[in-house]
């Protein structure tokens, strides 16, 4: 019934409606007497002062004032003006059946008002013993008629276009406001899903190792009676053990200062410089780029990146790192193929390449509408073959 | 006790497994009957070796420990066999995996990185059934990941125990063992067995540290009450 509306506007409303009611005051009253005068005055006054915090009740009191008017016979008056302004709030303020009711009213009331001005210009009202007066009665209403019905409902539909484009308007700002929200969230799944990698790589890399040593340490020194040999291949395992967690430590470290230096998230254009971080680590990388290379947001940028990377530091911890490893970028219209391809080492230094890596990777891919495919070949290949797909409403904000 | 206790081992790692099978082997009183390196060669290794002991790591790939727990378990239990005692391996202190596999029946939990004296003692330990290896970081475990409030009602059973069996539940479930309780209550460490054994059949639990689990959880012992 009413809505709300700030200190300002109400005050601005009253202050417009008391300086109204004084003008049309100033100009009516010195003219006329009486009472009806009076209280249409102030009716349209109310409406006008109504009109943006209750539209409906606005229109409810111009029509009780109308009806005062045309029941005693008044002919129209400067104070009138109000209802133009009340049939603009219907069509911008109002809700549905308001605006319905205020389209009626603008229709309804200009038929109403040329009608009434037509027998109020005809001295003595309709004469029935004279019916030629007749046509020329109905020639001004219906000239009348549709010259109120025009300015009744251009206000109305003045009222009703300023409230589309308002509405418009208020909705391209949520919209931004919602892309905004989107925006953070993803990035925080994205720094959360980075969080969680590297505490999995430190698992993997630092307690697993750690374990082993432990293990082999106590070991030894518990069998070192019956079985004094073991000491020897038992010193080995450990110093491989802790020489491959130190190298996979760095590496981890590496990773941490990279992104910590970089700030933003890598993309595509930090592939290369990943190949020879992972080639001074050790591997010996052969890429092969074929196709034409597309525009791509920076989420599957990111994801392909990232996908890239898990394969290749995989590669390095569980794979032959004498063997070269195959990298294949293959673009094509519909998005990019990315392929990794390495030697299984003959031992492998653990079993959990398919526990921790590839459910990560595989997310990654699914969350840009892609997928992802990791298998063992029987000829002692180990295979990550990803595909991300160009998005179809290509939004390009990549900026870097 | 003249036999020799049989102990499995599964982990992933390799190399972790040959520590371990160094120490076991180390021992005169254990025999090593194998090793698997994922929860479904696992429940083979059971099925075929029936060890008395079983060192389970939690997190493997093919099927994780909590899951081989509960399939040797079970299947122990539908045969008829007695069932092996299994102490599952953790590198965390706090690792949710090895509070849902003693809530499976798992019979304690140890630290990948526990000293080697400790891990024997609490495979013997286990395998008497005569005390809870780390009472104190069950119960840690168990504020930790346990239901949030222990408001759950104390079950029916819990009032057919006999006041002397409610108090010896009391201490069992602080973590003390038979010889301690015994100690305390002037009781042959016999009569303290017998009574345990009829609580946990009273109660339906497989094993002491279930006892400790059902105490913490029906809020039966909070927190923080002190280990023995």
């Amino acid at each position: 019934m009413f809505r709300r509306l700030s200190p300002p506007q109400i005050t601005v409303d009253i202050v417009v409606a008391a300086l109204f009611g004084l003008i049309v005051s100033g100009i009516e009253l010195p003219m006329t007497d009486g009472m009806p005068p009076v209280i249409v005055i102030m009716g349209m006054t109310v409406a006008l002062a109504l009109r943006r915090i209750s539209p409906g009740l606005a229109l409810v009191v111009a029509w009780a004032a109308v009806a005062v008017q045309l029941t005693s016979g008044m002919e129209p008056v400067p104070s009138n003006i109000a209802i133009i302004a009340v049939l603009y709030a219907t069509g911008c303020y109002g809700e549905t059946w308001l605006r319905w009711a205020g389209l009626v009213s603008a229709i309804g009331g200009g038929v109403l008002a040329a009608t009434y001005l037509s027998f109020f210009y005809s001295p003595g009202g309709l004469d029935l013993r004279n019916l030629g007066s007749v046509p020329g009665i109905v020639l001004g209403s219906l000239i009348g008629s549709v010259a109120a019905i025009f300015v009744f409902t251009l206000s109305w539909t003045v009222g009703l276009l300023v409230r589309t484009s308002q509405a418009a308007k208020a909705e391209s700002i949520r919209r931004q406001q919602a892309q905004q929200e989107q925006r953070l969230a993803q990035q925080s799944v994205v720094v959360e899903q980075e969080r969680n990698r590297i505490a999995r790589d430190m698992h993997d890399v630092v307690a697993h190792s750690l374990a082993v040593v432990i293990a082999q340490a106590d070991g030894a020194r518990y069998a070192q009676k019956n079985n004094p040999e073991a000491m020897d291949t038992t010193l080995a395992t450990i110093a491989d053990t802790a020489r491959g967690a130190l190298g996979d430590v760095r590496l981890l470290l590496a990773e941490l200062r990279h992104r910590q230096g970089e700030g933003p998230q890598p993309l595509l254009t930090d592939l290369d410089a990943l190949f020879e971080q992972m080639r001074s680590a050790g591997l010996d990388i052969h890429v092969t780029k074929t196709g034409m290379e597309q525009q791509l947001p920076a989420g599957h940028q990111i994801s392909i990146y990232r996908i890239l990377q898990e394969a290749l530091t995989n590669a390095l911890r569980h794979g032959n790192r004498f063997a070269p490893v195959d990298v294949g970028v293959t673009w094509q219209e519909s998005g990019v193929a990315v392929r990794v391809d390495n030697a299984v080492a003959s031992v492998p230094f653990s079993s959990d390449a398919f526990g921790h890596g590839v459910p990560g990777m595989r997310e990654r891919a699914a969350l840009v509408g892609g997928w992802l495919t990791a298998e063992q070949s029987d000829n002692g290949r180990f295979v990550v073959t990803a595909y991300v797909p160009v998005p179809n409403t290509a939004q390009m904000g990549v900026v870097r | 006790m003249s036999e020799k206790i049989r102990v499995a081992l599964v982990d992933d790692q390799e190399l972790f497994r040959a520590g371990i099978r160094m120490l076991i082997d180390s021992q005169p009183d254990f025999e090593f009957v194998g090793e698997a390196g994922d929860g479904r060669a696992a429940f083979a290794l059971a099925q075929k070796t029936q060890p008395d002991v079983i060192l389970m790591d939690v997190r493997m790939p093919v099927m994780d420990g909590i899951q081989s727990t509960i399939a040797i378990l079970e299947a122990a239990d539908a045969t008829g066999t007695v069932p092996p005692r299994i102490i599952v391996l953790t590198t965390f202190d706090l690792d949710e995996g090895a509070a849902h596999a003693l809530r499976q029946g798992a019979s304690g939990f140890l630290l990948k990185d526990t000293q080697p004296g400790f891990l024997l003692a609490a495979i013997r330990t286990v395998h008497a059934g005569n005390a809870v290896i780390a009472p104190g970081a069950t119960r840690a475990l168990f504020s930790h990941f346990g239901s949030s409030a222990p408001t759950r009602t104390v079950p029916e059973e819990f009032a057919s125990l006999t006041a002397r069996e409610q108090g010896i539940f009391a201490l069992a479930a602080r973590g003390m063992s038979n010889a301690e309780i015994a100690a305390g209550e002037f009781l042959s460490e016999a009569t303290v067995k017998t009574h345990i054994s009829r609580v946990l059949g009273k109660l339906r639990l497989r094993d002491r540290v279930q006892l400790v689990i059902f105490a913490y959880e029906h809020g039966l012992i909070t927190p923080d009450a002190k280990g023995a």
